[in-house]
């Protein structure tokens, strides 16, 4: 069974519509990524796939494992396996590190029927996790995202999907704010988690990524459509002659 | 300073004769326009006149019980701490008349009906704190504590207090804080009385040169609370610390009211004030800061921010600068706004629950102005506020 199914998706803010017929299938262990320019409804595409408010849904359906998240609250969708890395992570003045990541995951684990984790154990996991993707403790004393630098926002975004272990995963430009350094830090933070079955989206404007991370099929996104779909090789042409040509037939 | 010498029976007689001429404020006084306490006007209260028998073997516990403090034979302190009735100690009550506001509508309703009070001297640095209980009861009962304390010079001393209790009955309490030279002074204060009482309190501080008062308040119960805090910061290089949480719900009203005035060169203020009003709630900030010619090279800020978790609730922030100095750093500043849709989608995206993500968010803004303190002042405050968060119909 597929593990995403993106059907028709139309989506607007207000009266404007930015997502205007989207069909995508990811199975598991897929890797999928939508390239696009400035624009074209990428970073739409992933707060409605996550659930955020302020979004119309005028068409179209989404289905995880099968089942549609259109009725479902962000959250739900987030214990249902969705995860979002954010292009920009937001602060939390005033919320303790361990206790937003000890929060998450239990929010899971209750709805698993597995209580809640034992606190000691849970630090040890979240140090030894934070450790792989060179996450000093320092910072996950700190509260959360605040004072952090760009990369190391991206770095605790990937730590929050190892913790969570997500059956679908979605990287809305993980890249920006990156050097190469952190970069393929964080882009073997996620190749690490692709041994089992998680189907991972990864939206990006630059090919740079998909280096690291090699997706298995490239989409093009322009005016809220997917325009053309490939393999890597795909990426490879983007980046040599930009979008220009999609914009314009789109 | 020296005072002129008034026994407490002439400073609570004089009250009474303002406060029967005066009354309590109307809608018109400035001080309590956005104030509604119509309730509290249409009340007629019974002062309270309970006979204290209670006894505790607690050591620095002071026991008020509708406003009426148990007998001092029965009290045992620390080295440092003297405690007297006010009655006995012409010294501090001539203080207290001398200090109190002209014609304050809450400090002559409370002196008109006082008995006594109490006077507690602190001559050096006390290591635990003192702790002073208010307990309320009773429908229609006015209660009408008066402390004066006074620290000498030197002096260091952690005050936790708490007002508590149930009944429809209103709280009047009035103190005043003494700082003498180089002393400190670390009050915690939460007034957690039940949801259907009245609370107005007067809290005055005086402060000489290098000494430090910080004080740190949890506003969490009472149908209508105000505190009002007037500080007086008398002589060079003094420090003021004043911070607020205050919080509200249903048709509840919340009033944080402070006046501080730089009446000496390089004293510094500090405010912040954090509210929370839920349902219908309503409540007000107004804080003057008044910086005299001569007090050179102040330092005030002020900084009032309010959380609106219903379209209901309303906040009024008041902030009054009145500078006469020409070298002086002065900054307020008052937001108010509801909780941050980024802040709860980012929440909501990890998996956890809509009302535990207003929550969090919700503790984490209150938390802001509790955490950096120091135990026991810190577990004094933060406690109500968890209550608070916890008892929350969301």
């Amino acid at each position: 069974m597929p593990l995403l199914e993106i059907e028709n998706l139309h989506a607007s803010i207000g009266d404007k519509p930015i997502l205007k017929g989207i069909n995508l299938t990811i199975n598991p262990s897929e890797i999928h990524a939508i390239m696009g320019p400035n624009g074209s409804g990428k970073s739409t595409l992933s707060y409605v796939l996550a659930g955020r408010d302020g979004y119309e849904v005028t068409d179209g359906d989404i289905r995880l494992d099968g089942v549609s998240v259109m009725e479902m609250e962000a959250d739900e969708r987030a214990r249902a396996g969705l995860f979002l890395a954010f292009q920009y992570p937001v602060e939390l003045p005033g919320v303790g590190g361990m206790s937003f990541l000890r929060g998450a995951v239990n929010a899971r684990r209750i709805e698993a029927g597995l209580g809640e984790i034992d606190h000691i154990a849970f630090v040890k996991t979240v140090r030894e996790a934070a450790n792989k993707l060179g996450i000093k403790d320092d910072m996950l004393k700190r509260a959360v995202n605040v004072g952090f630098s760009g990369g190391e926002k991206k770095r605790y975004e990937i730590l929050q999907m190892a913790l969570l272990e997500p059956k679908m995963a979605i990287l809305d430009e993980t890249d920006s704010g990156l050097d190469v350094d952190a970069l393929r830090i964080v882009s073997e933070g996620v190749n690490a988690l692709k041994t089992d079955d998680i189907g991972v989206l990864v939206i990006t404007h630059y090919q740079r990524l998909l280096d690291y991370i090699i997706p298995d099929h490239v989409h093009i996104l322009a005016d809220g459509k997917i325009v053309k779909s490939g393999d890597k090789t795909l990426a490879l042409e983007v980046e040599k002659s930009g979008y220009g040509e999609f914009t314009n037939a789109a | 300073m020296p005072h002129d010498v008034v026994s407490f029976e002439r400073l609570a007689a004089d009250a009474a004769s303002r406060y029967a001429d005066n009354g309590w404020p109307g809608s018109k006084d400035e001080a309590w326009r956005f104030t509604n306490i119509n309730a509290i006007r249409k009340t007629e209260f019974s002062p309270a006149d309970t006979a204290i028998t209670g006894t505790s073997s607690e050591i620095n516990f002071i026991h008020f019980i509708n406003g009426v403090h148990q007998p001092i034979d029965n009290m045992s302190f620390n080295d440092g701490i003297i405690c007297q009735k006010l009655t006995d100690n012409a010294g501090l009550s001539s203080a207290l008349a001398a200090a109190i506001p002209h014609g304050h509508h809450v400090a002559d309703f409370a002196l008109a009906h006082a008995s006594d009070g109490l006077a507690i001297t602190i001559d050096q640095v006390v290591d635990n704190p003192l702790q002073m209980i208010f307990d309320y009861s009773g429908d229609g009962i006015s209660s009408h504590p008066v402390v004066v304390i006074k620290l000498l010079p030197g002096a260091d001393l952690t005050i936790l207090e708490e007002h508590k209790g149930d009944g429809a009955g209103l709280s009047a309490p009035v103190m005043l804080f003494c700082v003498e030279e180089g002393a400190k002074l670390h009050h915690a204060r939460r007034l957690i009385e039940s949801d259907q009482r009245y609370h107005l309190g007067l809290n005055l501080v005086q402060q000489k040169s290098k000494s430090v008062y910080s004080g740190d308040m949890v506003m969490a119960g009472g149908d209508i609370t105000r505190s009002e805090t007037q500080v007086s910061l008398m002589e060079a290089d003094a420090q003021s610390y004043l911070n607020a949480v205050y919080l509200g719900r249903d048709a509840q009203m919340r009033d944080v009211t402070s006046r501080i005035d730089h009446d000496a060169p390089d004293c510094q203020s500090f405010q912040r004030i954090h509210g929370v009003l839920d349902n219908q709630s309503k409540a007000v900030f107004q804080g003057k800061v008044k910086v005299e010619r001569y007090a050179q090279k102040t330092d005030g800020n002020q900084m009032s921010r309010t959380l609106i978790l219903s379209r209901e609730a309303e906040a009024n922030t008041k902030p009054e600068l009145e500078i006469y100095a020409d070298d002086v750093t002065c900054s307020h500043g008052a937001t108010i706004g509801e909780l941050d849709s980024d802040q709860l989608f980012y929440l909501m995206s990890r998996g956890i629950g809509c009302d535990e993500a207003r929550q969090m968010l919700i503790e984490a803004f209150l938390m802001d102005v509790v955490d950096a303190l120091d135990d026991p002042k810190r577990e004094w405050l933060i406690e109500p506020i968890e209550h608070w968060i916890k008892t929350r119909v969301s």
